[in-house]
């Protein structure tokens, strides 16, 4: 969390950071006090709750599908996200005859609600069919279709639209921390907070799921009810955080893995806080990485998340491997 | 006797593509009294698995109504089913990292709060469970590492510390090996017995059960079902009749 105030491409005295932050007298100039309270600060916050959010969001389609390999967009919601964002440089783009880009900051958050506006379609889409269908595996083929539907057509709208906007729509898709203003980081970092407070209270619904669907609800749970309202909560967080942060790899997908082999336990009474901890912890780093003193500006996340999450899986899941082989 | 289980003109089945209902077999009326030891056997396809997911509410029947200690499951909502009647699956339990003392705990969820902290009874509860089952052992494994063996001790653990008057096993010998299936059919007779608790379960092991079940309930597609002790189906040689076996096996196997 410090490091990540204390790096980035403009030098800045770590003294002098601690000095403002705690709100001392600082030798900062202007300029320098705006990268860290405009920038970094919020970058920081932003990357705690993207990652925290993603995690819980990962690990409620893990349990829900009781697949290892599912994560947050495995559903289609942020391609659903993605589609939105293609849909409105393509719509604006082709009536006003100028790119959207060139708008100034309605482009930055007509691109958020155009994502939000998209991840909620395939949300809402996937709530009608989970209603209609009895296995949640179909769900997961639906989800997963839809996927490559918006793919599809995300891919032909870019196919349409002006230069300048595929420009940005490849920028918004590699995934950045930095998307949240200082005025919108409280209703983000709320919002995630929400969702993840709720995350808590489905604990022991999502234990009970892991057993299976028909022991959950020999237990007295209602399965129907509660298989929408993971839905709908990994719908919501993952809707958000694609909105602001662009659709973020490997995190979700990631660290429920970490989580569960760090705490080797099963129980989403520790997974779900072992996950918000990860999750931030790591997407905390992979923002540091991004950003490292000496490179010009800021490496896309999405890059970084694989490169240093892909090897750390890795070598979670060998250990447990070599432990595993050598008790029996 | 009170009866603990009660089908009565219950028609099963599943609704085709064409919205077509097509029942398995006639309207099902048998009861089971408590503490009775009763399986339920047939060839593959007659319809045991469907019987048993009406009966635990995964399914709905086509008509009909299953009483569980005098109640329509029907009026019943999930919670008060979850503390008449526990089930054990053919379907395998155990993710990455789970406990069997967890796994055996989750028995306890019906009664437990929102966090599902269990209290020094629920915990009294589980370990007896475990020490019935000769699982206790087992409480500290992980599921994953388990054999078929002492998974199904595990899953009949987990029943027991559910702690309800009605328990139902889906094959529950399917995978074992020969020891281990007499150890199991020695485990329920004994809940049955000495517990009163009251056990439906299917089974294709109809030699090694015989002597051990109070009744047997036999069911063939499409023919009507047949309960009864196995004396009674011995006698007259009703139940090769049933399955419409021409010769005799070995009689020493009946």
């Amino acid at each position: 969390m410090f490091l990540n105030l204390f790096l980035g491409s403009v030098v800045i005295d770590s003294k002098e950071v601690l000095n403002a932050i705690l709100g001392r007298a600082t030798k900062l100039d202007a300029s320098r006090l705006i990268i860290l309270y405009e920038y970094r600060f919020p970058q920081a916050i932003v990357a705690i709750f993207a990652g925290a959010g993603l995690a819980v969001a990962g690990l409620l389609m893990q349990t829900l599908f009781r697949n290892p390999l599912a994560d947050p967009s495995i559903l289609g919601i942020s391609s659903g996200a993605s589609l939105g964002v293609a849909l409105l440089l393509f719509v604006a783009g082709s009536f006003s005859g100028q790119a959207v880009v060139n708008l100034g900051w309605i482009s930055t958050l007509g691109i958020s609600m155009a994502a939000f506006a998209g991840a909620l379609v395939v949300l809402f889409f996937l709530l009608l069919m989970s209603a209609r269908i009895k296995q949640v595996v179909t769900l997961l083929i639906i989800g997963i279709m839809i996927a490559y539907l918006t793919g599809s057509l995300t891919g032909l709208l870019r196919f349409y639209s002006q230069k300048e906007d595929i420009q940005s729509f490849v920028i918004w898709g590699m995934g950045t921390f930095s998307g949240v203003g200082r005025t919108q980081l409280p209703y983000f970092s709320g919002a995630i907070l929400v969702g993840l407070i709720a995350a808590l209270f489905l604990s022991k619904s999502l234990n009970m799921i892991l057993l299976g669907n028909r022991y959950a609800e020999n237990l007295g749970l209602n399965t129907k009810l509660h298989t929408n309202l993971i839905l709908l909560l990994s719908g919501y967080l993952t809707a958000i955080i694609t909105a602001y942060a662009g659709p973020i790899a490997f995190i979700g997908l990631a660290v429920p893995h970490i989580a569960r082999n760090l705490f080797k336990t099963s129980d989403h009474r520790v997974l779900i806080p072992a996950s918000i901890l990860s999750g931030a912890v790591l997407a905390l780093f992979c923002n540091l990485v991004a950003r490292l003193p000496g490179l010009e500006g800021n490496l896309p996340i999405n890059s970084i998340t694989s490169l240093i999450g892909a090897p750390f899986v890795i070598w979670v899941m060998l250990r447990q491997h070599n432990e595993s082989v050598f008790e029996s | 006797m009170k009866k603990m289980l009660e089908l009565q003109q219950l028609s099963i089945g599943y609704a085709d593509s064409r919205k077509k209902v097509k029942p398995l077999m006639p309207a099902i009326s048998v009861s089971l009294d408590k503490g009775e030891l009763v399986a339920l056997t047939g060839p593959n396809g007659a319809g045991k698995t469907t019987l048993f997911r009406v009966i635990s509410s995964n399914l709905k029947p086509l008509q009909g109504q299953v009483f569980i200690d005098g109640k329509d499951i029907a009026d019943l909502s999930a919670r008060q089913k979850a503390g008449l009647l526990s089930i054990v699956l053919t379907d395998r339990v155990g993710e990455n990292f789970m406990k069997v003392f967890d796994v055996v705990a989750s028995g306890r969820y019906p009664y437990t709060g929102l966090w599902a902290r269990l209290t020094r009874e629920d915990k009294i509860i589980i370990d007896r469970s475990l020490e019935l089952t000769g699982a206790a052992v087992l409480s500290d494994r992980l599921m994953q590492s388990l054999s078929d063996g002492e998974r199904q001790k595990v899953m009949i653990a987990k029943a027991l510390a559910q702690d309800t008057p009605l328990i139902l096993l889906d094959e529950p010998s399917a995978f074992l090996d020969y020891p281990s299936k007499i150890a199991l059919i020695q485990l329920l007779k004994k809940l049955a017995s000495e517990f009163n608790k009251t056990i439906l379960f299917s089974s294709h092991d109809l030699d090694m059960i015989m002597r051990q079940v109070d009744k047997l309930w036999l069911m063939s597609p499409e023919k009507p079902m047949l309960s009864g002790t196995p004396d009674e189906l011995l006698k007259n040689r009703k139940l090769l009749a049933y399955f419409g076996m021409e010769f005799t096996p070995h009689e020493a196997i009946l």
